[in-house]
């Protein structure tokens, strides 16, 4: 059952890399410009714009090209970089982690901020608190994550100088510093996340407090603590899971911008960077991770789902 | 002064046509200018009032917006201002340019013209590259053949395609021979331009490798690492033929949003921004720990009209465009004061090239003789016209104000905004457009890089695709002209037509910008594509 | 082991039980502030109810039987509040207690069991997590006793493989299940007093009637005491002692039962056997009775019953009818409950409906 569940997932996820990597590739290819064009110039000569597709292989049908690459990446060699003249395997393996590493501590930060101002929102809703806090969350989701970003460096780190404006360390390298690199732009990347989640688990926990269960669990006895973080919770995560999982494309997207603000150098900006100079083999390469993030975040999602929720999955 | 000096002062100097590509778009604005003017020059560097003497040490931390132009650092390759310059840290030169714009020796100590079409350079004794090889005839030789190579795929072939022969006479001395006249060639050997790079290094390059193993040079810098998305760093070359740096290092930060690389300059964490943006100019300058270098250049940003295209074919139409754009309006509005409005191709920064033609009307704002002109035209005000302008700034915004001139005066539009590369698709290489804006530039040293290409018949940078047999004849006499003041007669003249005909409207000149801490001394702005940070040092 | 006694039977032998004081509610008032104005959801009610007996809380819904155990328990939901009297169980004031003494009350001296089975039980966690809970909130038991505790109450309320329901999620359980389960959750710490708000409304028949033997036995065997919400008269008659009959937020009538079927005294008490052809056990709403109960917001003076009683007169308009003692232990709220000769249920109609209901 489960087996089959799973090998069932798997060929899907093969399907989706196959579909979107096909996708990518076209639209890559309808977008006017090319990586020759971008290297030379708009006013580089015929002869050497020529020179570099031929070399390139960009001269080849879009479909040539499509299946050359795609024999390549299901052996695992994703190519080259035709912009930054590295491997987009080592690329990715650079950068991946980096931002892997952003987004890890954007969710903390939003799940650490949300589900507390969640729970003080839905047990006493409609107070001056709840007002405030949901007053806030609609402004976190408005709010650009690029201004947002700025206000914090001018705050922390221009005026009070307290953490680095820029930049990324590695945990390897030195924890403490790596952290301190880190906040910033964790909360930026996870304030509009964190906002997002709170709305849902507000709305999802008033919900269920107002379930039948819970008023037995009052009827027994139970502390309201424990009826609150172990009744109620559990329950009100069922919804909330969902928009972590759909909102992580959140966190890739908001990492472009993110990792542009705080010049760190992440899978988006190597994204961005491919997209802007039609780096094929990097956007195929970042897309295809990207896909890949998404298709086992779901995966993960639903995995969460049986564990919280033991109806899923058994009654289906 | 030697002799080969004086003759080459009667030589004009042409500089490669420098194109305004996605990478030196980005960068253009941190070309650097010839001359510094500090906007706290006068209140001197706060910071090393008390010190006048030059320290060692302190590793120089520097901005670029944009990563790296590959194969970095190539740069007889890159069509990147920004690698260019980068490169220009650990590269030099047979010859430089100074803050006045002069040719001065560098790799080679002196040169001289037998005749109009014979170069023969001297070359510096002694002098090693990075990796040990030793610089010599056989280098320089090399290193213009590699250029020459269409494997190269150089963006700079064509400003040595009319060498024809090249002959060593001794290891210290080389002699180029040209097939025609070609005023601009000595400028092309600048230290910006053609790299002397190391040959056994490309030599010795396994295939695919990284090209930093191969960026090895001869200047004050030399590579170390260069990690993608993050920094370039470069460490004092001690074996410098001009004597060591006073830095121990200079560390290029990959900082994409100019807005956080100010914050880091605010806080110490960077000491210089390599292209700043005009709208920060304000900003820097209110600091008191900050200057802004800021100077006036020779690029023009221009709303260009497809003359083959209606209602563009039409003169009075383009004329009565131009005359709606508020040029003053957009060099205070969008480039804070750091531009001036443009009348034509040569900018006031162009010094002797530089005529004042305030008497023709067409290239000033004046709204109501606009609307007049297009009366008479019988321009359709009812029909939509295409806008064509990209997202970059300063561009977008320019293009934004452009638009909101035009419709001012009742003309009807339809924006087209994506990102540079796909406007360039159609902008440049097809020519499918009607009406759209960008920017020229031109390296600041020959007027030649800034109106040959944009306005002869047929130009790889005319735009407009305007024909005019007079101009084409102006410019190709000024291009083998070698007497200045004839030239600068020939360039204006040339310069009148195109706006008189309005094949563009010329709207400003940016000042070139940029912004550094106060402890930063000794930056000279050498050159509109690379300025200085040789006798750069740090108050510590 | 489950009792053949007829409900008549039963009654008798529960007024022969020696009867100490456990609850006692004087001039309850619960107030629910709206929008509108505050609702006086329950109006000075007065109840009491001995160890060993099990009273009757009957009503139309609506008419306030829920919130006066909501009151009881400090269960109220928000902004509900109870704005007046006193609540005396073993001869202490609750009102006087804290929130926390009061917590701890409940499910341990007092339990309560409601209507929906399904959705009062969480659906996230075993039977055996929720009711070892429970059991971990008011005792001491280590891990172990806990889960040998769960399985013998389990067993103890009928449940025939106790070992598995313990480790079932409720979705994998039956309605009756769910109910006994709930029961068992309810009676785990041996409370006192059981609360049981409309227990069987949403069950089939045959399980329902299963469930109120499963009630009996609990007050046979472990000498609970039972307050039995329902709106259903056949329940009360099964199973009660007395019973207490509510209407729109008021006990307009009180009663032994044998002396409420066979002569009510009150026309809202007459009307609701009138509108129950027979006591079979059903789901039947009493909606036959004209008009519906009245907004409880700014109430006029007079009865409240009024503007749906067939004996209505002037007086009932103006006249608030008090409480009062028509016979032993019999009390009704009608200005005319000594004069009118209303009609209950037939007794032969009585034992001849349970002549026709399950057997236990
Ligand atoms: N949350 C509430 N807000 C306003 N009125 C309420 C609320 N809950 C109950 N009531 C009122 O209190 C009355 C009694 O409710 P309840 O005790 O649940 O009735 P019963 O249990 O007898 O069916 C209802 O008629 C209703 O009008
Ligand atoms: S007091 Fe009047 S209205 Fe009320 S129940 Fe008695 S007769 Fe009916
Ligand atoms: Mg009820």
């Amino acid at each position: 059952m489960r087996a089959r569940f799973l090998l069932a997932k798997l060929l899907w996820t093969v399907f989706v890399l196959f579909g979107s990597s096909l996708l990518i590739f076209g639209l890559m290819h309808l977008v006017p410009g090319d990586p020759a064009r971008a290297m030379l110039g708009p006013l580089g000569t015929p002869d050497a714009v020529a020179a570099l597709r031929e070399k390139l292989g960009l001269n080849d049908s879009v479909l040539k090209q499509y299946t050359t690459w795609i024999t390549h990446a299901v052996r695992g060699d994703l190519g080259e970089s035709i912009l930054l003249n590295q491997s987009v395997s080592s690329l990715l393996a650079q950068r991946l982690p980096i931002t892997l590493a952003l987004s890890f501590y954007a969710l903390i930060f939003a799940l650490f901020v949300a589900l507390p101002a969640s729970v003080i929102s839905a047990t006493r809703k409609n107070s001056l608190l709840d007002y405030g806090a949901r007053l806030t969350a609609l402004i976190g989701v408005a709010m650009p994550s690029f201004w947002l970003g700025l206000m914090l460096i001018l705050l922390f780190a221009v005026k009070l100088g307290v953490l680095p404006v820029f930049g990324y360390v590695s945990l390897r390298e030195d924890p403490v510093d790596h952290l301190r690199h880190m906040v910033l732009p964790a909360i930026t990347l996870g304030a509009a996340y964190s906002a997002l989640i709170y709305e849902m688990n507000r709305s999802s926990l008033i919900e269920v407090l107002q379930q039948d269960y819970i008023r037995t669990a009052h009827a027994s006895g139970i502390p309201s603590r424990l009826v609150l973080f172990k009744y109620a919770f559990r329950n009100a995560l069922v919804p909330t899971i969902t928009v972590i999982g759909i909102q992580i494309g959140y966190l890739m997207s908001g990492a472009l911008l993110v990792e542009a603000v705080f010049a760190i150098p992440g899978m988006g900006r190597l994204l961005v960077n491919g997209v802007l100079s039609r780096d094929y083999p990097v956007v195929q390469g970042a897309m295809l991770v990207t896909v890949l993030i998404f298709v086992f975040a779901n995966l993960a999602v639903d995995m969460l789902y049986t564990v919280i929720d033991p109806r899923i999955g058994r009654k289906r | 002064m030697n002799p080969s000096q004086a003759v080459l002062e009667r030589l004009e100097i042409e500089l490669r046509d420098h194109r305004l590509t996605r990478r030196n778009l980005i960068g253009y604005s941190a070309a650097t200018a010839l001359g510094i003017v500090g906007a706290n020059a006068g209140a001197g560097l706060r910071s090393a009032a008390a010190q006048d003497e030059p320290q060692s040490g302190g590793v120089l931390l520097v901005s670029t917006s944009e990563e790296p132009f590959a194969p970095a650092f190539d740069s007889h390759v890159t069509t990147s201002l920004l690698t260019g310059r980068i490169g220009y840290l650990a590269y030099n030169g047979l010859v430089n340019v100074d803050s006045d714009r002069n040719v001065i020796p560098d790799l080679a100590e002196s040169w001289e013209n037998p005749d109009s079409q014979t170069y023969v350079f001297h070359l510096r004794e002694g002098v090693t590259f990075h990796d040990g090889t030793p610089f010599d005839a056989e280098a320089v030789k090399f290193n213009i053949e590699r250029v020459l190579d269409p494997a190269t795929a150089s963006s700079r072939a064509a400003d040595f395609a009319l060498i024809d022969e090249i002959e060593i006479v001794d290891p210290l001395t080389i002699r180029l021979h040209l097939s025609a006249p070609f005023a601009p060639m000595l400028s092309a050997f600048r230290r910006s331009n053609l790299a002397i790079i190391s040959p056994t290094a490309i030599q010795n390059l396994p295939e695919g490798d990284d090209f930093l193993n191969a960026s090895i040079g001869t200047g004050p810098f030399k590579f170390v690492s260069y990690t993608r998305g993050d920094r370039v760093v470069l460490e004092r070359n001690e074996e410098y033929y001009d004597g060591p740096a006073y830095l121990d290092g200079i560390e290029v930060l990959i900082i994409p949003e100019q807005s956080t690389a100010l914050a880091g300059m605010q806080t110490g964490s960077l000491h210089y921004m390599m292209q700043t943006n005009q709208e920060f100019g304000p900003q820097i300058e209110s600091n008191p720990d900050l200057q802004l270098l800021t100077t006036p250049s020779t690029i023009w940003d221009f709303l260009a009209f497809n003359v083959t295209r209606e209602p563009f074919t039409d003169k009075r139409v383009r004329q009565a465009f131009s005359m709606a754009i508020d040029r003053e309006g957009i060099a205070q509005g969008i480039y804070k004061g750091l531009a001036v409005p443009a009348q034509g191709a040569l900018s006031p920064a162009f010094g002797s090239f530089f005529r004042d033609n305030s008497d023709i009307p067409f290239q000033t704002y004046d709204p109501e003789r606009a609307v007049a002109l297009l009366e008479e035209a019988g321009f359709d005000f009812d029909q939509e016209i295409r806008f064509d302008t990209f997202t970059e700034r300063p561009w977008g915004l320019v293009g934004d104000a452009l638009v909101a001139q035009l419709t001012e005066i009742g003309v009807k539009l339809t924006v087209q905004k994506p990102d540079f590369n796909t406007f360039a698709a159609y902008f440049y290489d097809t020519g499918d457009y009607w009406l759209g804006n960008s920017s020229w530039t031109g390296g600041g040293v020959d007027p030649d890089s800034l109106m040959y290409k944009q306005f002869v018949t047929g130009g790889a940078s005319n735009v407009s695709k305007s024909s005019n047999a007079e101009l084409d004849d102006l410019l190709n006499q000024a291009r083998i002209e070698l007497d200045t003041e004839t030239r600068a007669e020939l360039y204006n003249q040339a310069n009148r037509i195109a706006m008189e005909e309005c094949y563009v409207a010329f709207l400003v000149h940016p000042n070139l910008t940029e912004g550094m801490r106060n402890e930063v001394q000794g930056y000279v702005f050498r050159d509109e594509y690379a300025g200085s940070f040789d006798g750069c040092w740090l108050v510590q | 082991m489950m009792s053949n006694l007829s409900p008549l039977q039963q009654i008798n032998s529960g007024a022969t039980r020696e009867m100490g004081q456990l609850l006692e509610v004087r001039g309850l008032r619960t107030e629910i502030p709206t929008r509108r104005g505050v609702v006086r959801a329950v109006d000075g009610v007065d109840l009491v109810l001995h160890e060993g007996e099990v009273v009757g809380l009957v009503g139309e819904s609506g008419c306030g039987k829920t919130l006066t155990a909501y009151s009881i328990l400090d269960l109220l939901p928000k902004p509900g509040v109870v704005a007046a009297g006193e609540i005396h169980f073993r001869g202490e004031d609750l009102r006087r207690k804290s929130t926390e003494e009061r917590r701890a009350i409940r499910g341990n001296d007092i339990g309560m069991i409601f209507q929906e089975p399904l959705s009062a039980l969480n659906p996230v966690f075993t039977v055996e997590t929720q009711i070892g809970d429970v059991l971990r909130t008011h005792t001491n038991l280590d891990s172990t006793a806990i889960k040998e505790r769960v399985v013998e109450l389990l067993g103890h309320v009928g449940i025939s493989a106790p070992e598995r329901v313990a480790r079932s999620y409720p979705f994998e359980l039956s309605g009756g299940m769910r109910q006994r389960v709930l029961i068992a959750m309810a009676i785990a710490c041996r409370p006192a007093l059981l609360i049981a708000d409309e227990p069987t409304t949403a069950l089939d028949a045959t399980i329902q009637a299963q469930i109120m033997v499963l009630l009996q036995t609990l007050v046979e065997e472990d000498g609970v005491s039972i307050l039995l919400i329902t709106h259903d008269l056949a329940l009360v008659a099964e199973l009660c002692d007395r019973v207490y009959v509510m209407y729109a937020g008021t006990v307009v009538e009180m009663a032994p039962v044998e002396d409420l079927y066979v002569r009510p005294r009150h026309p809202y008490t007459s009307a609701l056997f009138q509108c129950i052809p027979g006591f079979q056990p059903s789901d039947r709403p009493l909606a036959a009775i004209e008009g519906s109960v009245p907004m409880l917001i700014d109430i006029p003076p007079g009865c409240r019953f009024a503007d749906r009683c067939p004996y209505v007169a002037d007086r009932c308009r103006t006249e608030t009818p008090p409480l009062v003692d028509v016979g032993a232990g019999h009390r009704a709220a009608c200005h005319f409950a000594d004069s009118l000769d209303l009609p209950g249920p037939a007794s032969e109609q009585l034992e001849q409906d349970h002549a026709s209901a399950p057997v236990y």
